[in-house]
């Protein structure tokens, strides 16, 4: 074996990092069909040092487009028999380009004070902040309808029964 | 030199292994072809909840090309029916006595091609006596409900576990002496990560040797590596996990499936490596989903909107096998960062874990345990708040934000957040959005007409893999670890224990090395070998291609005023595809005006390094021991 | 029975089942492995190639269908070792993460720009429409077919 330097290291951190971020989605939402638009979304995320901005804006554009997914139309829903209703692309439905808006990215840096180059995770941020944003834009526009609350997903047909004042249960299928 | 205003190794840099990608050239573990290999197909169960009568695999065994038939049957003479989950449960690797789920595995078939394993499934005879199943996690506990899990001692009922986070008595106490209590049910539904590659794995099992090979898309290589040494009774040493590109992962590809334990019996039974890839409705069906929230939030504030308390009650639908992936500590993950971003005297939250007819997982999907279900409460119950007060959801929000001097603040829920200025992030945010004329545009429409909606969240996240103290896998520490190898010749391998599902991991950890290791004389490479590229500008031979300009032109938001029903339908996604596709070739012919690029009106402010001085400094000094001479 | 296929330009014959799809024709019989499979229902959009010179889920054409015609995949995409705009955009905007997605984002980017040279952003995302990616929030697709179609223009970004 040639003679080399090595050195090993194991991290391990004294406290996890806490990324934050502020998100704002406005939506435009037909009373008639329950039809959610996604029109604008601004996304502030504060992940402290950030080491390649391309990938940390590329993490978060994923991670908004799950947010939409999940909070108008991803769903594993089940009949009365178990049946899984979501079992291939054609009842789980993904966004697409078409749901997607151009995302507004803003960031602000507040470095971890004990990590060693004040960096936090962003990879995951997105996904945690975007579902509310989206859900509370929708019933903000609900709001007229004396619309309080509506799980997820926010699927048409959802939307439209919450405005009828009929919401259900998403997650079921059982009559 | 570089000036050290930033540390070498940080901006806006290409990836490495975008060359291989968009070349079609990335190795994912479905293009990996050993000699020999045969292919494998997992039967499934049609019924939630059923017994198994009995299976006929006779006909199956006479296929032509068939080589092996694995049932639940064969695996208990090897004491490989069960295994364990990543939430110290059981799980069934092919289903002896009942299945629990629909989609659960029940035999495992190798054949010489993919089609013909499949071929062979519908030759496999299954006599199912179907049970009542259960799919209501918020009737999993009644007393009339069957018990799905009669495999384990002592198990008289459907529940899982009990757990709890935060001060109930002093929480009990505000809520008492609240001006306000606001409560709602909120429903995080069971999703899936659905990452665009399907799990599965390669095994190559040697006997001879007695070494076994995987090629698997985990993004947990190291705990599949320590997990399958305990279950075959291998040393590590004897078990090698390769991990190829994957093609994303978002939580799904942590835990371990049936699919891959079948693949290695697969193979040591046959003798030859054994492919084993599930296809998009096996992937939905069985494998680890995410959410399955049922939660009641509640809210004690006071009038003028200023939040005391929170109080969360949680029914977990876990599914058949409680297999979520989270540290031992915390059987309901980080759930308890629920109190999210504001400052409350009291909080307390209690998450009952529940069996359920349906598919086991719990995982992660893009997100670190379960906070993405905490975010979604908190953020939804300030809005509730908002609603009944009839204030601002904003202001609501700016009002409960926690301040910067509260940092490093210990959450009631026995957090540390370590950093933050809130109200300064949620500002940015708003200027950005031109939330008070958004508003106005809102009051402005007609009664009866197109909605508007604006919706604000502000989340906090807990994230990495550490403190080892509080963050396992099955007792495994999940710190991340590094060797650094410099060879003579100068060049040096780094060994790092992160995988990438399309993070960039390799320039990020080839970049952020200190500054002695990217000096000319040192050029670090990546444990594959890769030449680094030319330091200076200079060197490089050919001109620098243009950037990627920092986003396209935005359409003015005019664009958006035609409202939600001149939006396409969603099932024109069919009619856009593939064949069809030539009848929609006129749609993009050149006849369109061509709108000339304008520059986005409003660009977001990019504030100055803020890095203390202190911290940066830090960069100026190697901080490896080990340098080189 | 016997197929003859030409992908990206070089012909090949094989003996193959009828019902075997032209995806698995590609990855398995011929090792073409950079078109994937991802979903069986034509919605994922990964195994997009060209039949023809048009754009096809080949998850949903079956080999035989192919026989007699012309293949182009993502290996016939770049010019030996010089990368198609759209490829090279991908790499300038960060226009992938995992990359599975990639090769049948970039055959239909290619195609539409073939097709209309200076598509908007509107027409960029209608064209991938029928595609799905888990990563990028699309956004940074988008932005790289914009900068190939300014490449392809003369125009320097």
């Amino acid at each position: 074996m040639e003679g080399h330097l090595d050195a090993t290291t194991v991290y391990n951190p004294p406290n996890l990092t806490f990324p934050f971020g502020a998100y704002i989605c406005v939506v435009d939402l037909d009373p008639g069909t329950g039809q959610v638009k996604v029109r604008r979304f601004v996304a502030v995320d504060d992940c402290g040092v950030r080491i390649n901005p391309m990938i940390v804006e590329g993490q978060v554009h994923g991670g908004l487009a799950d947010g939409i997914g999940m909070a108008l139309m991803e769903l594993i829903a089940f009949d009365e028999d178990g049946n899984c209703l979501g079992a291939s692309f054609m009842d789980y439905l993904l966004p697409t380009s078409m749901e997607c808006p151009s995302w507004e990215l803003g960031e602000t840096v507040t470095p971890s004070p004990h990590h060693p180059i004040g960096a936090k995770g962003v990879g995951e941020s997105a996904t945690v902040g975007s579902p509310a944003a989206v859900v509370n834009a929708v019933l903000d526009a609900l709001k007229p309808y004396g619309v309080r609350h509506a799980d997820m997903p926010l699927t048409p047909a959802h939307v439209w029964r919450a405005i009828q004042g009929r919401p259900i249960r998403t997650d079921l299928a059982i009559t | 030199m570089t000036t050290v205003d930033k540390p070498i190794g940080f901006g806006r840099m290409h990836r490495k292994e975008d060359a291989r990608f968009v070349r079609g050239r990335g190795t994912y573990v479905d293009d990996v072809n050993l000699p020999g290999m045969l292919q494998g197909a997992v039967l499934r169960s049609p019924y939630a909840h059923a017994r198994i009568v009995s299976i006929d695999t006779a006909a199956a065994q006479a296929h032509p090309k068939v080589k092996a038939v694995i049932t639940g049957a064969f695996l208990q003479d090897l004491k490989l029916a069960w295994m364990p989950t990543l939430s110290q449960d059981t799980q069934a690797v092919l289903a002896t006595d009942k299945v629990r789920f629909q989609g659960q595995e029940v035999a495992f078939v190798v054949a010489e091609d993919r089609y013909a394993a499949r071929d062979a499934l519908e030759l496999i005879d299954v006599e199912y006596e179907p049970l009542p199943a259960v799919v209501d996690a918020r009737r999993a506990l009644d007393p009339d409900a069957p018990v799905i899990r009669d495999d384990k001692e002592g198990q008289a009922d459907n529940h899982i576990f009990d757990w709890g986070a935060g001060d109930e008595a002093a929480t009990e106490a505000v809520f008492a002496s609240a001006e306000v209590v606001v409560a709602q049910d909120v429903l995080y539904p069971r999703v899936h990560p659905a990452p665009l590659e399907t799990c599965g794995a390669i095994a190559d099992f040697d006997a001879v040797t007695g070494k076994l090979t995987i090629w698997c898309n985990t993004q947990a290589p190291h705990a599949h590596r320590t997990v399958y040494a305990l279950v075959a009774g291998l040393p590590e040493h004897k078990i090698r996990v390769i991990s190829p590109d994957i093609g994303g992962g978002f939580g799904n590809k942590v835990p371990i499936y049936p699919g891959y334990v079948c693949a290695i019996v697969g193979s040591i039974v046959t003798g030859k490596p054994v492919k084993w890839m599930e296809d998009r409705s096996e992937n939905l069906m069985s494998t680890g989903f995410a959410r399955d929230y049922h939660m009641r939030g509640e809210v004690a504030a006071t009038r003028d909107g200023k939040i005391r308390a929170l109080r969360v009650k949680v029914i977990a639908d876990h599914g058949a096998f409680n297999g979520t992936a989270q540290p031992t500590k915390f059987p309901a993950g980080f759930f308890h960062v629920f109190t999210g971003s504001y400052d409350v005297e009291a909080a307390h939250c209690a998450v009952t874990g529940v069996y359920t007819n349906k598919a086991p997982g719990g995982v992660a999907y893009a997100c670190s345990f379960r906070i993405t279900e905490a975010a979604y409460l908190i953020e939804r119950m300030i809005d509730v708040l908002a609603y009944e007060l009839d204030m601002d959801p904003a202001e609501l929000r700016m009002k409960n934000l926690l301040r910067p001097e509260q940092f490093p603040y210990p959450s009631p829920t026995g957090w540390e957040y370590d950093s933050g200025d809130y109200p300064r992030a949620l500002q940015l945010a708003l200027d950005m959005a031109g939330y008070a004329e958004l508003r106005a545009e809102q009051a402005s429409r007609p009664a009866g007409g197109p909605l508007m909606g604006i919706g604000i969240s502000f989340f906090t996240e807990a994230v990495g893999a550490g403190p080892r103290k509080h963050m396992d896998i099955l007792g495994l520490g999940m710190a991340d670890g590094a060797e650094l190898r410099v060879h003579p010749t100068g060049k040096a391998v780094l060994r790092i224990s992160v995988q990438t599902q399309g993070r960039a991991t390799r320039r990020r950890t080839r970049r952020s090395s200190p500054r002695s290791w990217a000096s000319r004389r040192t050029t670090s490479t990546w444990c594959t070998g890769t030449p680094t590229r030319p330091r200076s500008a200079s060197a490089r031979t050919a001109p620098a291609p243009p950037r990627c300009p920092a986003r396209p032109p935005r359409s003015s938001p005019a664009r958006c005023a035609s409202g939600p029903s001149r939006s396409p339908p969603r099932c024109s996604k069919w009619t856009r595809a593939t064949w069809s596709g030539r009848r929609a070739a006129g749609t993009y012919a050149a006849t369109r005006p061509r709108a000339a690029p304008s520059r986005r009106s409003r660009s977001p402010p990019t504030p100055a390094w803020s890095c203390p001085r202190a911290w940066r400094g830090t960069w100026t000094r190697p901080r490896c021991t080990t340098r080189p001479t | 029975m016997q197929i003859t296929v030409t992908v990206n330009g070089d012909e090949y014959t094989a003996d193959v089942e009828p019902r075997l799809l032209l995806v698995h024709f590609l990855r398995d019989k011929l090792g073409l492995t950079g078109t994937h499979w991802g979903c069986d229902t034509s919605n994922c959009g990964v195994c997009v190639v060209w039949l023809d010179g048009t754009p096809v889920k080949s998850c949903t054409v079956l080999a035989v269908m192919a026989d007699g015609h012309a293949v182009r995949t993502v290996e016939g995409l770049a010019d030996g070792a010089t990368l198609d705009p759209v490829q090279e955009g991908f790499v300038q905007c960060h226009g992938l993460q995992c990359g599975f997605c990639t090769p049948g984002m970039m055959m239909t980017a290619r195609w539409l720009l073939d097709h209309n040279p200076d598509p908007s952003e509107d027409e960029i995302r209608e064209a991938i429409s029928g595609q799905s990616c888990r990563c990028t929030g699309y956004e940074n697709i988008v932005r790289s077919v914009r900068w190939a179609a300014q490449q392809g223009q003369g125009v320097r970004p």
